[in-house]
């Protein structure tokens, strides 16, 4: 799976890590001091993670956990994002890690028990705050690996007044399913119809799977909530998400989905650059990009707007309720 | 140059570190000294051979100053040894380079990714004589060479695209003998030779060859008349169009000239701003519609001959009126169309209400 797994010498024996080294396979184990002495770097190229993806386990240090932008997020609550981890085993086409970091390789921290120190400052402060896992990794994909969900599970428990958002991609949830649901710790959807899923979102799962884990969690009483974020046009749009939101209200309820979040597709400039150095045939360069004045690049306005309105209503019509749906950085 | 010498307008530029490494080259090419203001240049009809010698700096050095001299260079191809870093890659193996580091010292930021190639290579600044210092390096790549990063960065600063073929000569570290590898000079470099030919003269690919998207039966037409930066939006929208409505050219000009425009009537060069305005609303019909109805909005303005200018991205909710007054008239005229003008149409239309 992994070319190399460096390991900081300090946490080498944390529990995490001999959980992760259980599952992880690679051609070589490194020992090393910090990860930051090698990870980034170099500047990779982010598709030579196809071939040449390498795993750093190691500790966080800095700031473990960062406010949202403005525009995050469902309510009028404070949200901050947790880092767990660097980059992800996905592959899709949008995805803006390719701008971000100067490397793919990823990097798992292991340190979970001073995130939770952090988080208990902030909740002192903003009780009713929301956190987010998932910002620069998916939340569930390895988790099997990193088994740290029931550290955040107690923790929410304990804090019933605060909020977790999993965010993912990936249909990993046998670890989820070992914990008892919490009315405030939310596993989140990305979604795409399936044409795009199979298109642009590389490697992950199917739509159906995906649909598949939903039910399961659904029915196990966890709280879920849909991103339909990145939207991307094609001329098949309304029909595709006609079909996906049909299907998603056979795997739940609509009016029991906690939030959707819906998002266009948007880039930075950097990230942009990276998309059509990385993927110069995809689908994404068809329809017409435009840098809006907050310099970010995505469909003009009234295309955005448009999308984002049929979207709503189709989700509405399937009785989704109104005051579920946000549109994701879409402020103004 | 005489006149019976033919000017080639494409030459490739062979890089060795080594004069050692260059040698079965220098035979088989029948590549003869140039004359430049430092030595190890060769040149033969289609080929520019270059021993920079060992180290970053040289390559870089050499490598600019031959791309500064021949314009005509299109292609530049590193050769040489490389040392393993690990056991991943086979001594006596020939790979091609995929990514190039640099390390002085420390890592250094930038890489260079070639046009094809497998594995990953690291240039150092100093010979790797201890097994630490390899170990080190085989952090970042799975082999160790003195040039390539550097000639790639020339390469960068040129725009030219670049290739490497190493041949793994033996494991970097402690066991490296320098004076033995010298010795075996002439056999690297032969296997260099076998390797470059089949780099060269690949098998015929019997893959259909894809069509070239080209504009001269536009631009060489007297129906059009193209600037350079029309030349360059065309070519994008053409682009995209046949990408995704597989329309060809000549069936999109049809398309053009069928519609009711009283073409004709215009000169070619604005019969090229609606081409290119006809190629924007084929590839983007949404968009289209968005205009259709500001511009209905704006129509009676415009039939007064005021200039209505907003954002052609269409992002900003805001616009501006340009008039000429020249009588009372005028101004009335203005006045009451500007009464009757709605910004929340304006607005409403910005924020997605439109028919589809």
């Amino acid at each position: 799976m992994f070319d190399k797994i460096f390991i900081e010498k300090d946490i080498q024996n944390d529990e995490i890590t001999q959980n992760i080294l259980k599952y992880a396979k690679s051609k070589e184990t490194v020992l090393i001091d910090s990860y930051d002495s090698i990870w980034g770097k170099v500047k990779k190229p982010y598709l030579q993670k196809r071939t040449n993806l390498n795993l750093f386990i190691a500790r966080k240090k800095g700031q473990l956990i960062k406010e949202t932008p403005p525009a995050y997020g469902h309510g009028s609550e404070k949200h901050f994002y947790h880092i767990h981890s660097y980059n992800c085993i996905y592959e899709c086409e949008y995805c803006y890690l390719q701008g971000y970091f100067e490397t793919p390789d990823l990097v798992i921290f292991v340190n979970h028990d001073e995130i939770i120190k952090e988080m208990e400052s902030i909740v002192a402060k903003h009780p009713t705050c929301w956190f987010h896992a998932g910002e620069f990794s998916d939340s569930l994909a390895l988790s099997h690996m990193t088994n740290e969900l029931s550290i955040y599970f107690k923790f929410f428990k304990k804090f019933s007044d605060s909020k977790l958002e999993l965010r993912t991609k990936s249909t990993n949830i046998k670890i989820l399913l070992k914990e008892s649901p919490l009315k405030n710790v939310i596993t989140t959807f990305s979604l795409s119809p399936s044409s795009v899923t199979k298109e642009l979102d590389k490697k992950t799962p199917s739509l159906n799977h995906k649909l598949r884990a939903i039910n399961e969690l659904h029915k196990s009483g966890f709280p879920i909530g849909i991103h339909l974020d990145p939207i991307v046009y094609s001329e098949n749009f309304q029909k595709d998400y006609e079909t996906l939101l049909d299907k998603l209200a056979e795997a739940i309820p609509l009016d029991l989905v906690n939030y959707f979040s819906l998002g266009v597709v948007r880039f930075t400039k950097d990230v942009y650059k990276e998309v059509k150095r990385n993927y110069p045939d995809s689908v994404i360069h068809k329809q017409e990009l435009i840098k809006g004045h907050d310099q970010k690049v995505k469909y003009p306005r009234p295309l955005r707007i448009w999308i984002l309105n049929q979207v709503k209503k189709m989700a509405l019509q399937r009785r989704a309720i109104k005051e579920s749906i946000y549109l994701c950085m879409e402020n103004e | 140059m005489t006149e019976d010498t033919p000017i080639n307008i494409s030459m490739k530029l062979l890089i060795f570190a080594h004069r050692g490494e260059a040698q079965t080259f220098i035979h088989h090419l029948e590549m003869k000294p140039y004359p430049m203001n430092f030595n190890g240049v060769y040149k033969s009809e289609d080929y520019i051979l270059c021993i920079t010698g060992e180290g970053h700096f040289k390559a870089l050095k050499k490598t600019s100053a031959l791309l500064g001299h021949f314009q005509e260079i299109t292609q530049i191809l590193n050769l040489g040894i490389a040392g393993s870093l690990n056991g991943q890659i086979e001594i006596g193996s020939v790979v091609k380079v995929r990514t190039v580091y640099g390390f002085n010292s420390k890592p250094l930021f930038h890489s260079y990714t070639s046009q094809d190639g497998t594995v990953d290579c690291i240039s150092s600044s100093e010979r790797v004589l201890s097994d630490q210092s390899a170990q080190v390096l085989s952090h970042f790549a799975n082999i160790v060479d003195r040039e390539l990063w550097g000639m790639a960065n020339a390469c960068e600063m040129f725009s030219l695209p670049f290739h490497s073929l190493k041949y793994i000569s033996d494991k970097a570290g402690s066991s490296t003998d320098c004076y033995s590898l010298k010795d075996k000079a002439m056999y690297f470099s032969e296997q260099l030779w076998k390797a470059f030919l089949a780099f060269e003269f690949p098998l015929a690919n019997e893959e259909e060859t894809k069509e070239l998207i080209t504009l001269d039966e536009i631009i060489s037409s007297d129906y059009f008349h193209v600037t350079n930066s029309q030349s360059k939006m065309l070519e994008s929208l053409i682009y995209k169009i046949k990408k995704r409505l597989q329309i060809q050219t000549k069936d999109l000009i049809q398309d053009f000239k069928d519609q009711d425009l009283n073409l004709e009537k215009l000169k070619p060069k604005q019969r090229t701003n609606q081409f290119i305005n006809f190629l924007k609303n084929k590839l983007n019909p949404l968009r289209a519609k968005v205009i259709i109805k500001l511009e209905s909005q704006f129509s009676l303005l415009r039939s007064m001959g005021a200039i209505v200018h907003y954002d052609p991205q269409l992002d900003k909710k805001e616009y501006s009126i340009l008039m000429k007054i020249n009588s009372q008239e005028n101004i009335n005229k203005l006045s009451k169309t500007l009464t009757e003008l709605s910004f929340k149409e304006f607005n409403s239309t910005l924020d997605g209400d439109f028919d589809v």
